[in-house]
């Protein structure tokens, strides 16, 4: 967006305050949705719950095509749609709630270069393991299954990922969650006491690793045996989606 | 150290210009990795693949160590490293994982702005990038090669930063620029006034970052706002310039810049006027980030923030339209 819309956007979004009735749409749980978009889906559940900002959940079979950028999760709010953590957390940022304030610009740059890692190897990762049915009726059902995969194949080459062995993202997903456990050590999120939007990304995507039922638990184990990770996983859950039966 | 081993490795990448050892970014990283692994006894031959048939048959930059071919720099530096020639060793764990994350950072922002710069804008393309590849390449391969990496860099932009089919390029370009901006103003805040990144050694960090930023640094563009941006931050401009002259001041590099001509030197009065407008830019922007601030201290408007906080003086508040 430019510098100009941005501003705009922002003078929109402060005229008012949350409101009760945000919703957020996500595609149908269980044939529809991709491992990649239920993490960032559960990223952005978690970031605003961190907020304290209610919003209701809606499973749609076109959430993908009502989102004004094609990514999902999106929100509904007032009259605004937002979609993707990023812009998300600004909008949230221009009325007011913000969970990064507190850091210098040093850490700043430390939480958004952490935000990409996971996003470059996780996001990546899950893509690699495509999980694509479709609630649609044949030939429906498989024509966008192939389109989808067609899709994520093009994405994967471009990066230079096409080449790349399972063997190899197993391996990438270890690298990146060893970056993780040793950046967050001992601490109870990845800065000072508070969470910040990098605790919710990560997350939204260790979470749906260890909980979705693939055709192996490879990727699960590699999750696991990093012993902080887990437990930061399972302080947030219980600290934000009590009420959530797991 | 293994002696049979560090004997045979020979790495291909592009020449150099412009006071660079190579213009690929690629190339650039793996040069420095080079470099200061010398000391360990790592006997690797540069062979740049300039006037060969390779520019159109191996993707650069390649490692070749006997029988195995190493690409792209993360693998090589993966290797290398088990060649026991590592630059990180004097890292702890969490400088570590900090690499890790600045360079994704690098790859997933800065990336597709230089990618754009050099091989989609239209002038940029016309005037500096394909003739240089095409006088670099042997005939008939000079009227492939620019073409066939320009598409390549076009659907890697396309492909990461927006929904391929749908969006055009026109649609990400303000992205994925005001992104890079923001790239390379974290990547000063996290230098300082340090040498390198971390400590007074380099790094694979160092290497990634030199290998992004000196190009773009270097390189006579005619039309670049992220260059000049760049040229704003002296300490990136320093931490590149540092580098050139420790590592690379040899003689060998020396005659290929030399080959080059020099720089033309209007260059000098084109940057004190780029300077001059990048600050009126960046005093807009300031301007536009401190309505923001003010619209959100409005009182209308209650931030919720978990400590109660006296909201500021609405003598500046601007009501919305």
């Amino acid at each position: 967006m430019s510098l100009a819309a941005e501003a705009f956007m922002s003078q929109m979004a402060a005229a008012e305050p949350w409101p009760e009735n945000a919703t957020l749409y996500q595609p149908l749980k269980e044939d529809q949705i991709l491992l990649s978009d239920c993490a960032s889906s559960l990223a952005v559940q978690a970031y605003l719950r961190m907020c304290g900002l209610p919003v209701q959940v809606f499973c749609r079979a076109n959430a993908e095509y009502m989102s004004p950028s094609g990514k999902i999760p999106f929100i509904h709010v007032g009259n605004q749609v937002v979609s993707e953590l990023g812009p998300i957390v600004q909008f949230t940022k221009a009325k007011g709630h913000s969970l990064s304030d507190g850091l210098d610009d040093v850490q700043r740059a430390e939480m958004k270069a952490y935000m990409e890692l996971v996003n470059n190897m996780l996001l990546t990762a899950e893509i690699s393991r495509p999980r694509y049915s479709s609630p649609y009726s044949w030939p429906l059902n498989k024509i966008l299954a192939y389109q989808k995969q067609w899709e994520v194949r093009r994405k994967m080459n471009a990066i230079g990922w096409g080449g790349k062995t399972l063997e190899q993202v197993y391996e990438d997903v270890s690298q990146c969650c060893q970056a993780l456990s040793q950046r967050l050590g001992t601490q109870s999120y990845f800065f000072n006491k508070q969470p910040t939007e990098l605790d919710a990304l990560v997350f939204g995507h260790l979470f749906t690793i260890l909980t979705t039922r693939l055709t192996s638990t490879e990727l699960a184990e590699r999750v696991k045996s990093y012993s902080n990770l887990l437990s930061f996983c399972r302080r947030i859950e219980q600290t934000y989606f009590e009420d959530k039966s797991s | 150290m293994n002696q049979n081993m560090a004997a045979a490795m020979e790495l291909r990448c592009w020449g150099g210009d412009w006071g660079l050892p190579s213009v690929h970014t690629e190339s650039l990283i793996v040069l420095l990795l080079k470099a200061y692994t010398k000391f360990s006894g790592a006997k690797v031959a540069v062979s740049p693949i300039d006037w060969t048939w390779k520019t159109i048959t191996v993707t650069v930059p390649e490692l070749v160590c006997g029988d195995t071919a190493v690409q792209e720099p993360t693998q090589i530096l993966n290797f290398l490293r088990k060649q026991r020639f590592n630059a990180d060793y004097e890292l702890t764990a969490r400088q570590g994982a900090d690499t890790m994350a600045y360079i994704a950072l690098l790859e997933e922002k800065l990336q597709p702005a230089l990618l754009h710069t050099f091989w989609v804008d239209a002038e940029n393309y016309s005037n500096l990038t394909r003739p240089w590849f095409a006088s670099r390449s042997p005939f008939p391969l000079n009227f492939f090669v620019p073409g066939r990496l320009a598409s390549g860099a076009l659907s890697r932009i396309l492909l990461t930063t927006g929904e391929a089919p749908l969006h055009r390029i026109s649609e990400v370009e303000g992205k994925i620029y005001s992104d890079a901006k923001e790239c390379l103003n974290l990547l000063s805040y996290r230098l300082g006034t340090a040498n390198f990144f971390f400590g007074n050694s380099p790094t694979s960090l160092d290497a990634f970052a030199f290998g992004f930023l000196a190009p773009l640094h270097k390189a006579s563009l005619p039309s670049s706002p992220l260059q000049s941006h760049l040229r704003q931050l002296d300490n990136l401009t320093g931490f590149c310039d540092n580098i050139l002259a420790v590592y690379f001041s040899s003689d060998h590099f020396c005659k290929i810049a030399a080959q080059a001509g020099p720089l033309p030197p209007v260059q000098e009065t084109m940057d004190a006027n780029l300077q001059k407008l990048t600050q009126l830019v960046n005093k807009e922007s300031n301007l536009i980030e401190k309505m923001d601030d003010n619209l959100r201290s409005s009182p209308q408007h209650k931030p919720h923030r978990p400590e109660p906080k006296p909201s500021l003086s609405s003598a500046k508040s601007s009501t919305p339209a």
